[in-house]
């Protein structure tokens, strides 16, 4: 699992407060330094936007790639996001962490495409499902899609591949906002209490439906592996 | 513990969200619940295969794809570079350039006519001084004596 618990990568500027000292935690510090980077941002440092992209590129990515399945949808999308945080970080207040409302913002862009899909008469699984129909055919020694180029995998894991071919059908065949419960849990691997800023809903509620999604894939998966 | 609540704890006792007292008493009940020990083992399994997932990486190019966007989108276009990566925002920008071109405004265009008007002849004047001040009119001017 790509955790969000693990402390995200040296603190994104690289340089945490020395009078700080060391009674700080890594959570402080990565605060400290992601308020200071912000405040550069905010009085429109490049370098500054920069070090946030880079920093959160991949997480974010992960999250809207999951959730929409389709990885130009998903390209595109993880750069609105990042757009909009160099156009709105004056509105970021710092009452929750950066990250938070990072993915609350891109938690919001993925649901708008999702919706502007579904308009177009795209379904929202059908990304997901073309995904998995590309990796099933890498499994059946296919030509290898650009798409998942950047994805390292065991070389004795055809299997693998398969696996998480089904895993992304299933999850395209979840209620949407289940499918982003489990990817935010189970996939990114934040808190109950992260999930609850970012998605607005109370931790039991999270609880009781995420409960529920992996119930629903659970069965889902079972079926494939019979 | 029952069944039913048994089961609807599996989920957070995997996540470990459950305090010690609560562990004890669901451990004893899937001990005996063959049911339940089967469902948090394919639970288990699932979140598993979840974790198992590689992180969907970007392209290499991503940071530059962002700032292309930024700049389509007349963001950035217009900020002023003024060392490395340092920008000064447009608006910042057209604030300054508003202001001096209001100053050679008032420098060229207003202020040489209240103040730089130059002066009139001697003799302008004594005609102005005189329209200025009028001889009052005799009552009678005007009228043909008789």
């Amino acid at each position: 699992m790509h955790s969000d618990k693990d402390s995200p990568e040296a603190p994104p500027d690289g340089n945490a407060s020395p009078s700080a000292g060391s009674a700080l935690t890594d959570a402080e510090r990565e605060q400290i330094a992601e308020r200071r980077l912000l405040r550069r941002l905010r009085r429109g440092d490049h370098r500054a936007f920069a070090t946030i992209v880079r920093s959160y590129q991949q997480r974010v990515f992960n999250i809207v790639f999951r959730l929409l399945g389709n990885r130009e949808e998903a390209e595109d999308v993880a750069q609105d996001v990042f757009v909009t945080v160099y156009q709105n970080a004056s509105s970021f207040r710092g009452e929750s962490k950066f990250s938070t409302w990072l993915y609350r913002v891109a938690v919001n862009h993925s649901k708008n495409r999702l919706k502007y899909l579904k308009r177009r008469g795209r379904h929202a699984g059908r990304p997901l499902d073309e995904v998995a129909e590309r990796q099933m055919a890498m499994g059946s020694g296919e030509t290898q899609p650009s798409y998942h180029a950047a994805i390292p995998r065991p070389d004795d894991l055809a299997q693998g591949r398969q696996l998480e071919a089904i895993i992304q059908q299933e999850m395209a065949r979840l209620d949407e906002d289940h499918r982003l419960l489990v990817v935010l849990r189970d996939i990114q691997g934040l808190s109950y209490q992260q999930m609850a800023e970012v998605t607005g809903l109370n931790v039991g509620t999270i609880k009781s439906r995420l409960h529920r999604a992996r119930l629903a894939l659970k069965g889902a998966l079972a079926r494939h592996m019979k | 513990m029952d069944h039913i609540r048994g089961q609807q704890l599996l989920s957070e006792y995997l996540d470990g969200d459950l305090p010690a007292d609560t562990v004890a008493e669901l451990e004893r009940h899937i001990e005996e619940c063959e049911r339940c020990r089967a469902e948090v083992e394919s639970l288990r399994a699932t979140l598993t295969a979840l974790g198992s997932l590689e992180p969907a990486e970007p392209p290499q190019d991503f940071l530059q794809q962002v700032n292309q966007k930024l700049r389509r989108r007349g963001k950035s276009t217009f900020d002023i570079s003024i060392g490395l990566d340092r920008k000064i925002p447009f608006e910042a920008v057209s604030m300054v350039l508003l202001g001096i071109l209001l100053a050679l405004y008032l420098l060229l265009v207003a202020l040489p006519k209240e103040q730089v008007t130059p002066e009139p002849p001697a003799a302008v004047r004594r005609d102005a001084g005189a329209g200025a001040t009028p001889v009052p009119e005799h009552p009678d001017s005007g009228k043909e004596r008789p």
